[in-house]
């Protein structure tokens, strides 16, 4: 069996290598009876797959929540809770924790995420994080005085909410104009992770970066999702193969995105980039915003997206996060969380009935 | 068959079928649904139907297709670009050819507001030619010198091909459009120093102009370009100092061009509703040939046939320099036959990834291919400036007169060809500097 | 025969009116952004998504049909110079009947993924304020492409009757194109 792996990104980028080493560990583990062919970017983009893994296009797609929130308000809602992992004192591994989070609470503790996947004609197997958000600017920000009437590119609400909150004007445009906007001044920063200092060659153009603001992170991605069709025609071992595959990459992309962040910590250091916090007032005024904003971003999901339990989903949410903090705790290499992400969750996961 | 086989077989037929003059679009949209669905069933080629063209039309980037197409509509039927020519022309009356030098630097101009080179030719074509004829220049030059300068239009920014090809490859439109606008100025120095040349030469091809024009007549030409100045400064000054993006350049260019017009009293419903249809109808005519493409780069993609033939080309162990020079050739080719956008939009899915092996940036690449195909415009026997310069000039002047007249441009544009690939850095140069 | 000429040039002219609006609303709606974002520090949050979800999707399908009215699908002719007119207009014909068989399709599938989008209340997230409705945008691929497949179809029926057809009074037989090479108009 051959299945056609569908993902808007470059083969050479961190989900493309990604995506070579699943189809690696699938073929292996299913003895050869399943192999995946991967797709980079040509089959179909970011905002085609939801829909083209629906109508079969592709068996496995990248798929992106954010670019069709009503499809899956549910996990949408998760990326929405992006601001605690600014409440506690940093540990880190943040974004590899909510990775974990995200995953085990889909799998496991909320079965109206999986039909709304299932919906969707697709079978959720995992999904990954960015590392944490900062703000790659053109000359340092740190205090509500510099904050004042800086425009910044943002990619989500919250963090376009957050930033009016604190004086900035918020802008939006696509990622990928980033390098062009900051070089000629039509914004000061861009809300991103410090990976794309290299993925999109911003070392150039950005000379300083506030590491702690706004924080929060990507989370709204399903990596390998795979069309329910496709899925039930297989058999329980194939199944299974593609369970293990599933945690594998999902521990890579997570991880990968994880470990860019530290190399990319150098990069900045030989471009003359300063990494700078943001000072008391700012931080304290970025979590008090944290804090005040849930409420109503989960009444927004009730009104909007008719999720009626997002207080719950919240509150469950936080203690799933807050159990991943420790679990990620040891875990210093790609391959243990990999272990970590199989034995945790996937491996529970039973290939005769999940999806069927 | 094995289904790269059926993916050969399918191109074969496409070309077949746009030889027989069936639009391309129609016949991309045909072909490349038949080949999803001979490879891979039904319900995927359906699937396939339903979701490319919305997701290929809602594009932030593609906006700046209406949005730069207007503009130029806007300046050309509020006449707006009229004062460059005589501007030119009084400035530079005592040239060797001074009329011809004239209008390719009017062409330069007006690429400034337009993104396409048709447009241009036609623009300048009908002010200089019959300026040119009073004077008896030689109709050869005189028309083959619209023709080429037209190409210009294409390179200094905006340019609609472009635009569409950073869609395609992915590639900032900003950094294109600094390239393209290096070669477009190179292609003006070279056309105007081919013109001097040729006319010291042989001076019965252009005789002197003997008016002189006094300073005041200077200075009043001068003023007529206020209009076209402003709005080309308004656009690059504020580009360049970070008031908006280049995707957003187009709106702010037709929003400005709607300004100069009306406060030159040259604004009218009937200019507005002119430019406007103009512009949908040429935008929706090349999104038709556009989704056409992007179905047949899914098509390639799913029966492995442009990954065969690019391994295919790069297994033959070619030396990068040589595979250009091949990809060069095809343009060449393909140019003298086709439409550029078109042309660019049928091969790209298979010429992208061979020129991306082979090392060259899509910077680089999406600025040279730009020249290519404008030589394209020029060649017989489809060239369409040509074409174009033929239906605004007097019945008397022959197609071959105007091909005549050509081919010393495109001696040029292949010696200016031939400079890019030896020195890439004259087309990465500045995106690099500036970003 | 008349009444069906004149309702195919109401709706192509109301399709042109219905694009050229947008084309402007575009302009606008850009500039204006542009302008608030410099002057008063006070962008209009979902601009982008406005344009490329709303103006983009009615500027290139609406005018589908008048892009058939004009003959503004680009086609090669460089070998069908070299061919006699008769069998020249037989290419021509078919190439309309290709699109009236493109359009269709495209009509009814982009229909059946409208209703799909309507069904689910289709939204898109916008940075800075409530999520923006796109659903309806999905409904103006199927009448734009519907609309150009009838006009192919009374294309067709002109050129298989030799009945002139486009616009003005002066048109040329349809399938006659060919004759009047030095018509390039639109460009
Ligand atoms: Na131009
Ligand atoms: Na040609």
């Amino acid at each position: 069996e051959t299945l056609k792996y569908a993902f808007g990104y470059a083969s050479a980028s961190t989900v493309g290598i990604a995506a070579d080493d699943y189809a690696a560990a699938v073929k292996e583990r299913s003895g050869g009876a399943v192999s995946i062919r991967n797709f980079p970017m040509s089959l179909l983009s970011l905002a085609e797959t939801g829909p083209g893994l629906r109508d079969g296009m592709a068996d496995i797609g990248y798929v992106v929540a954010a670019l069709t929130p009503k499809d899956f308000p549910r996990y949408m809602l998760m990326q929405d809770l992006q601001l605690m992992v600014n409440l506690q004192e940093p540990r880190g591994k943040e974004s590899v924790a909510y990775a974990g989070a995200v995953i085990e609470y889909t799998l496991t503790k909320c079965p109206e995420c999986l039909s709304e996947f299932q919906g969707q004609n697709q079978v959720y197997m995992g999904g990954a994080t960015s590392s944490i958000n900062m703000s790659l600017c053109t000359k340092p920000v740190r205090t509500l005085d510099e904050l004042k009437g800086m425009k910044i590119r943002v990619s989500h609400a919250v963090v376009s909410r957050l930033f009016t909150e604190l004086g900035a004007t918020p802008v939006s445009f696509p990622a990928n104009e980033s390098y062009e906007a900051l070089s000629q001044g039509v914004v000061d920063c861009t809300q991103l992770s410090l990976p794309e200092l290299t993925n999109m060659s911003l070392a150039d153009v950005v000379k300083a970066v506030t590491v702690d603001l706004p924080g929060g992170l990507s989370s709204n991605v399903a990596v390998n999702n795979i069309n329910l069709d496709a899925w039930r025609k297989l058999n329980d071992d194939q199944r299974a193969a593609l369970l293990w595959g599933a945690s594998q990459i999902s521990a890579d992309i997570t991880w990968g995105y994880y470990a860019d962040a530290i190399t990319n910590e150098k990069v900045a250091a030989d471009a003359n980039i300063s990494l700078v916090n943001g000072d008391a007032a700012a931080m304290e005024k970025m979590r008090e915003f944290a804090r005040n904003d849930l409420p109503g971003t989960l009444e927004g999901y009730k009104t909007t997206f008719g999720v009626a339990n997002a207080e719950t989903i919240a509150s469950e949410f936080q203690d799933m996060y807050a159990k991943w903090l420790d679990l990620v705790e040891p875990v210093e290499s790609r391959d243990q969380l990999r272990e970590l992400f199989w034995t945790q969750m996937f491996q529970n996961v039973d290939p005769k009935t999940y999806g069927m | 068959m094995s289904e790269i086989e059926i993916g050969l077989y399918f191109v074969v037929f496409l070309m077949t079928l746009i030889l027989l003059r069936i639009p391309i679009g129609f016949a991309l949209i045909a072909v490349s649904f038949c080949g999803i669905w001979a490879l891979m069933g039904w319900r995927i080629a359906w699937g396939s139907l339903g979701i490319i063209p919305f997701h290929f039309a809602s594009n932030w980037v593609l906006s700046s297709v209406p949005a730069f197409l207007f503009m130029g509509f806007i300046c050309y039927h509020a006449k707006l670009t009229e004062g460059l020519f005589t501007a030119a022309r009084v400035w530079l009356s005592g040239l060797p050819g001074g009329l011809a030098v004239a209008s390719i630097f009017g062409c330069g101009g007006f690429a400034a507001v337009t993104g396409s080179s048709v447009a241009c030719s036609a623009a300048m074509g009908k002010i200089a030619v019959p300026e040119m004829t009073r004077y008896n220049y030689d109709p050869s030059l005189a028309t083959g010198t619209v023709a080429a300068g037209g190409t210009i239009g294409a390179l200094i920014p905006p340019s609609l091909i472009m635009i569409l090809y950073s869609v395609m490859a992915q590639a900032p439109v900003g950094k294109l459009f600094l390239g393209g606008l290096v070669v477009g100025l190179i292609t003006v120095a070279a056309y105007v120093t081919m013109i001097i040349i040729r006319v010291k030469l042989n001076p019965s091809l252009a005789p002197r102009v003997t008016e002189h024009f006094p300073l005041s007549v200077k200075m009043a030409a001068l003023g007529k370009t206020a209009p076209i100045l402003l709005i080309i400064m308004g656009v690059f000054g504020g580009l360049f100092s970070g008031l908006f993006t280049p995707t957003e350049a187009g709106a702010i260019g037709a929003f400005l061009s709607c300004i100069v017009a009306l406060i030159s009293g040259r604004l009218s419903l009937d200019v507005i509703h002119k430019a406007s249809v103009e512009t949908i109808v040429t935008t929706s005519s090349i999104l038709v040939i556009a989704v056409g493409a992007s179905l047949l780069t899914r098509f390639l993609a799913l029966s492995g046939s442009g990954d065969a033939l690019s391994d295919a080309i790069l297994g033959m162990g070619a030396h990068p320099l040589m595979i250009i020079f091949g990809v060069a050739l095809i343009y060449l080719l393909l140019g003298m036959f086709l439409e550029p956008v078109g042309a660019m939009m049928l091969t790209l899915p298979v010429v992208l990834p061979i020129v991306n092996e082979a090392g060259y940036s899509a910077i680089w690449f999406g600025v040279f291919l730009t020249k290519l195909l404008e030589i394209g415009m020029l060649s017989p026997p489809i060239g369409m400036n040509v074409f174009v310069i033929k239906g605004v000039v007097d019945k008397s002047i022959s197609l071959g007169t105007i091909f005549r007249g050509v081919s010393w441009f495109i001696g040029c544009d292949l010696m200016i060809v031939a400079l890019v690939v030896a020195f890439p850095a004259i087309i990465l140069f500045l995106p690099n500097l500036v970003g | 025969m008349g009444t069906i000429r004149k309702t195919i040039r109401y709706m192509t002219g109301a399709m042109g009116f219905l694009g050229s609006a947008l084309v402007i609303l575009l302009v606008l709606h850009v500039s204006a952004d542009v302008i608030l974002r410099n002057v008063f520090g006070y962008p209009i949050a979902g601009t982008i998504e406005v344009v490329s979800m709303v103006y983009m999707i009615g500027i290139c399908f609406l005018p589908l049909a008048l892009a058939d009215e004009r003959d503004a699908h680009i086609s090669v002719e460089v070998l069908t110079e070299l061919m006699p007119p008769g069998v020249v207009r037989w290419l021509i014909i078919a190439g309309t009947a290709l699109g009236i068989v493109v359009m269709g399709f495209l009509c009814w599938r982009t229909w059946l993924e409208a209703v799909v989008q309507y069904r689910k209340g289709a939204v898109m997230i916008v940075a800075g304020r409530d999520p923006i409705i796109t659903w309806p945008s999905y409904f103006l691929l199927p009448l734009g492409f519907g609309l150009s497949a009838l006009v192919c179809v009374w294309k067709i029926f002109c050129q298989m009757t030799r009945r002139p057809f486009g616009p003005g009074d002066d048109a040329l037989p349809a399938g006659m194109e060919l004759v009047a090479k030095d018509k390039i108009e639109n460009v």
